[in-house]
């Protein structure tokens, strides 16, 4: 194990970044969340952000918070895919194999919610719980599993979730 | 537009120009005089915002306040603006460039695709027993990917088997050669590899040969019945081709090893039956002609 500091690999693994605020943008348009400001990738903490509107319902909150796990996620296996195959099942190298699997993972990485995410869903599922709201109830263990998850980080459990994803699953299915 | 009174030098400013220091409001160059003096980190801020004028495009409304959007007064087009933001362009032709590389890498590795739909047909037709249509679908699988050698070779091992099932048994040698070593030994390489070497010298007359390749069948199968009587069926042609009683006591001696070992199955009992009339006759005759002389069976009884 050994520690490199989160801006060096938010810039190694920028596409990912940049796919998990768009995936917040995209959500926030298709609920019609008003998107005051967005930075898709800069040098400095955050490394990006989307200023959107407080949503009135749960529902939006919920919707713009994991959103971007689905996308990224989803974009990671899509990604890697094509260029599992050739690599893990023929072992046949190629460079474009290469860059779609760190293009691929890069995604795959940053598909866990921030902090801040948890902490706007956290704070929304408190008030919408005591109206007995499901998904706010069901949210409050998501919460917690999305804060261990930026712990584990220090861990590289971000890493391993996008080698996972990209490579792991197409070694299941294949 | 609102107007506001700085509470410190009574002079008008637009309202977005004033800052409320505490409870008072004050202009700019007031707030800095504030802000130089005693106690001004305890101060608390806030940027006074006119209602009337839209904190993004600055349009002014006159007197009419404006819809509040998160807390800041913003006019219709705007907020038109921010709940349909168009994503930037780069970001459009970004996205649009990731999907592109994933259809063009899908294209581009289509044959690897292809290669592991063929190589899963084969296993399958090779789990059902039928060879031949393995090694067909494995020969085009390993075409798709030359520089994978691992499918080159098994698609050669089956080739071989085949060629050895096919009684071209020397063309098989050759192929099952050129695996050896290259398979786990579960694939019976060396096995086969001896197995057309019986059928090679078979072929090519040379009965000593066969005799050779057919002990070392034996002892690389010492619990089977067929390589029991394999090295019979070697004897029985050593007979058939020199009179020597002595090879023929050997083949039914083998034989009678071959049998205590055998469950019934047709394979065996037709090689069985083969071996006893190539002892019988003395005439040594193929697995083809012999069905095709006896497409009801033989028996030694039958020829009596």
């Amino acid at each position: 194990m050994f520690f490199i500091p989160g801006q060096l690999i938010a810039i190694a693994t920028f596409p990912g970044v940049i796919v998990h605020e768009a995936a917040h943008m995209f959500f926030c348009r298709l609920r019609h969340v008003a998107v005051l400001d967005v930075c898709f990738f800069r040098f400095g903490n955050p490394v990006g952000y989307v200023v959107h509107e407080h949503a009135d319902r749960f529902s939006t909150t919920f919707l713009i918070c994991l959103g971007p796990f689905l996308v990224n996620s989803l974009l990671c296996m899509l990604i890697c895919f094509p260029a599992f195959m050739p690599l893990r099942v023929f072992g046949v190298m190629h460079p474009l194999s290469y860059v779609l699997l760190w293009l691929g993972v890069s995604i795959g990485m940053n598909a866990f919610p921030s902090i801040g995410d948890a902490h706007g869903l956290w704070i929304q599922a408190k008030k919408e719980a005591s109206s007995f709201n499901l998904l706010a109830i069901i949210s409050f263990p998501l919460v917690l599993v999305i804060y261990a998850a930026n712990i584990l980080r220090f861990f590289w459990l971000d890493y391993l979730y996008g080698v996972a994803i990209g490579l792991g699953l197409p070694a299941l299915i294949f | 537009m609102v107007k506001r009174k700085c509470e410190q030098c009574g002079q008008e400013f637009p309202m977005n120009e004033t800052i409320r220091v505490g409870s008072h409001v004050v202009c700019d160059a007031c707030c800095r005089q504030i802000l130089a003096g005693p106690n001004a980190q305890e101060l608390k801020l806030e940027r006074e915002a006119d209602p009337t004028i839209c904190v993004n495009c600055g349009s002014d409304s006159g007197s009419v306040e404006l819809p509040k959007l998160a807390g800041l007064p913003v006019c219709n087009p705007c907020e038109t603006f921010f709940r349909n933001r168009p994503f930037p362009t780069w970001i459009k032709v970004s996205f649009a460039a990731v999907i592109a590389l994933v259809v063009v890498s899908l294209v581009w590795n289509l044959r690897f695709f292809q290669a592991y739909a063929g190589s899963k047909a084969a296993f399958a037709a090779m789990a059902r027993g039928n060879i031949e249509t393995a090694s067909q679908q494995m020969s085009t699988a390993a075409s798709h990917v030359p520089e994978c050698a691992d499918l080159s070779v098994m698609a050669t091992y089956l080739e071989g088997v085949t060629l050895l099932r096919q009684d071209r048994s020397a063309e098989g040698l050759v192929k099952l050669t050129a695996c050896r070593n290259k398979l786990p030994p579960q694939f019976g390489v060396e096995a086969l590899i001896a197995e057309a070497k019986c059928s090679a010298a078979f072929d090519a007359k040379d009965y000593d040969g066969f005799l050779a390749a057919a002990q070392t069948v034996e002892q690389q199968l010492p619990n089977d019945c067929m390589g029991k009587a394999t090295v019979a069926s070697a004897w029985a042609c050593k007979y058939a081709q020199t009179g020597d009683t002595l090879a023929r006591q050997n083949a039914l001696s083998c034989l009678e090893r071959a049998r205590a070992m055998a469950s019934a199955t047709p394979e065996f009992k037709e090689y069985e039956n083969r071996i006893l009339h190539r002892l019988q006759s003395r005439e040594i005759i193929t697995q083809a002609e012999f069905a095709r002389r006896f497409p009801n069976g033989w028996s030694p009884e039958q020829e009596k």
